[in-house]
């Protein structure tokens, strides 16, 4: 789950010196959001679509058309770039990367090697597309959410039983954020699960953790277990 | 991980009959991309930042603020507004909600309940913060890659020999992606190790798989092994 396993080597870069047109026609043509700008081999921006509409001429505008070509030919790159850009390193993780890119609230970020080379570029669509391949979506298994006791073996004890119907695992996640003390939420996706017997399994299954949920991709039903007495609802959940 | 744990509710609305001053008035003060936009409290279309800044005079022509005022309060949210919005459901997963954000090319949708009532927002930001919550808690633990045999027990043997050195599980995620054919990636988070002792555990995993990676994220080291 590193970077630069996921990222987009296929990197688009304009000079610093560049007009804006040629971002725009960039932009279009490689079908990108966003450019790393640079002054000869080192790197000194990006440049986004959304820097891009910020100075472009809108459908409301009442300049007369050759006044605003004008206007937008003298525009360079280094008067819409953004400055002192954040990147993220090829090494990372993708959760690292996902954090940095939440925190700065940037939808991408160049990524640099450890000599600080540019090597690629990560976005949010990136990461997605890792997110939804590393979980095992596409897998057309089941999902299966619980809340289980924050203890060593908890986790086992429910993987055992979903083995033990066959299943096999695609991904396994937990997450405290939302589950209150002494407890936290495991997320399970598995395939070849035995599916004529899974009201056995969730009987089963119910025996060592509380079930929150259950979607079966394959054959799109979705089971809410909502407000069982038994689960324990964080004192607040937004 | 279900879309109504994630998503922003109650969701901040708009009527088809506002003006384009109330839209930009939300998102501004509230710091949302997006609105969906009611019709007589049905959902008709969303009106996104990008509608906005598409119909919103630009900041190289030279505009007088009160003609910026009179453009703002005369457009209605019915001109601008994108119809028959993408609409997920509160029970559907995450990554389902990513995958219909990706082929859609856009960044967040309205959510409607079964009584077609919108519910709340769901945007790539939320499912970014429902990732990292997954990825546990931050700077804590240690992160392995993996390649094993696709075959029944290969990640048992694995999660195994973690626990046997009392290491807790956080997350596991597979891929079949790129992996040669016969083989899956697996990546395993880990805390609770004691580090004195994971030169042995380092060992005992990879005599049972090929290892990639380790980054230990609570002091920042990483070990990237061949061909990975």
């Amino acid at each position: 789950m590193l970077v630069k396993y996921w990222m987009n080597k296929d990197v688009t870069s304009v000079d610093v010196d560049d007009s804006m047109q040629k971002a725009t026609n960039l932009m279009k043509t490689r079908a990108v959001r966003m450019l790393t700008v640079m002054k000869g081999k080192k790197l000194v921006g990006v440049v986004t679509d959304r820097d891009l509409k910020r100075a472009s001429a809108s459908d409301a505008t009442s300049l007369e058309i050759h006044e605003l070509l004008y206007l937008i030919s003298q525009i360079r790159i280094k008067d819409i770039m953004t400055p002192n850009v954040v990147t993220v390193k090829a090494d990372h993780t993708l959760e690292e990367a996902a954090a940095r890119l939440l925190t700065n609230s940037i939808s991408g970020a160049p990524v640099v090697d450890e000599a600080g080379n540019v090597v690629g570029t990560i976005s949010q669509t990136e990461i997605f597309l890792a997110l939804v391949s590393l979980s095992g979506y596409g897998k057309q298994g089941i999902q299966l959410a619980f809340q289980i006791e924050d203890r060593p073996g908890s986790i086992k004890n429910v993987t055992d039983i979903i083995r033990g119907h066959g299943g096999r695992i695609a991904s396994i996640l937990t997450s405290t954020s939302r589950s209150p003390a002494g407890f936290r939420n495991l997320y399970v996706r598995a395939y070849d699960v035995d599916r004529s017997a899974v009201e056995k399994l969730l009987d089963e299954l119910k025996t060592v953790a509380e079930v929150l949920y259950m979607v079966d991709h394959r054959e799109n039903k979705r089971i809410v277990f909502a407000d069982q007495p038994g689960v324990k609802r964080a004192a607040s959940s937004s | 991980m279900l879309v109504n744990d994630w998503m922003s509710a109650p969701a901040i609305t708009v009527d088809i009959q506002d003006s384009m001053h109330r839209a930009v008035e939300l998102m501004t003060e509230r710091a949302i991309g997006i609105l969906p936009v009611l019709d007589n409290g049905k959902l008709v279309g969303v009106v996104t930042d990008r509608d906005l800044k598409k119909a919103a005079p630009s900041s190289v022509a030279l505009f007088e603020t009160r003609q910026i005022v009179y453009h703002l309060a005369r457009v209605k949210i019915e001109g601008i507004m994108t119809r028959n919005p993408v609409t997920v459901g509160p029970d559907h997963t995450i990554e389902e909600t990513a995958q219909i954000l990706r082929e859609n090319n856009i960044s967040g949708c309205p959510v409607l309940d079964r009584e077609e009532e919108v519910a709340g927002v769901i945007t790539k930001n939320d499912i970014f913060r429902a990732l990292i919550s997954l990825s546990g808690l931050p700077k804590r633990g240690l992160q392995f890659g993996f390649m094993v045999e696709d075959r029944p027990g290969s990640i048992k043997e694995i999660t195994d020999t973690i626990r046997r050195y009392h290491a807790r599980l956080v997350s596991i995620m597979t891929s079949f992606d790129k992996a040669p054919s016969g083989y899956r990636y697996l990546y395993v988070r880990t805390f609770n190790i004691d580090r004195k002792r994971l030169p042995d555990m380092k060992r005992d995993l990879s005599e049972i798989a090929k290892m990639l990676y380790i980054v230990d994220l609570r002091d920042g080291t990483r070990e990237t092994y061949a061909s990975y």
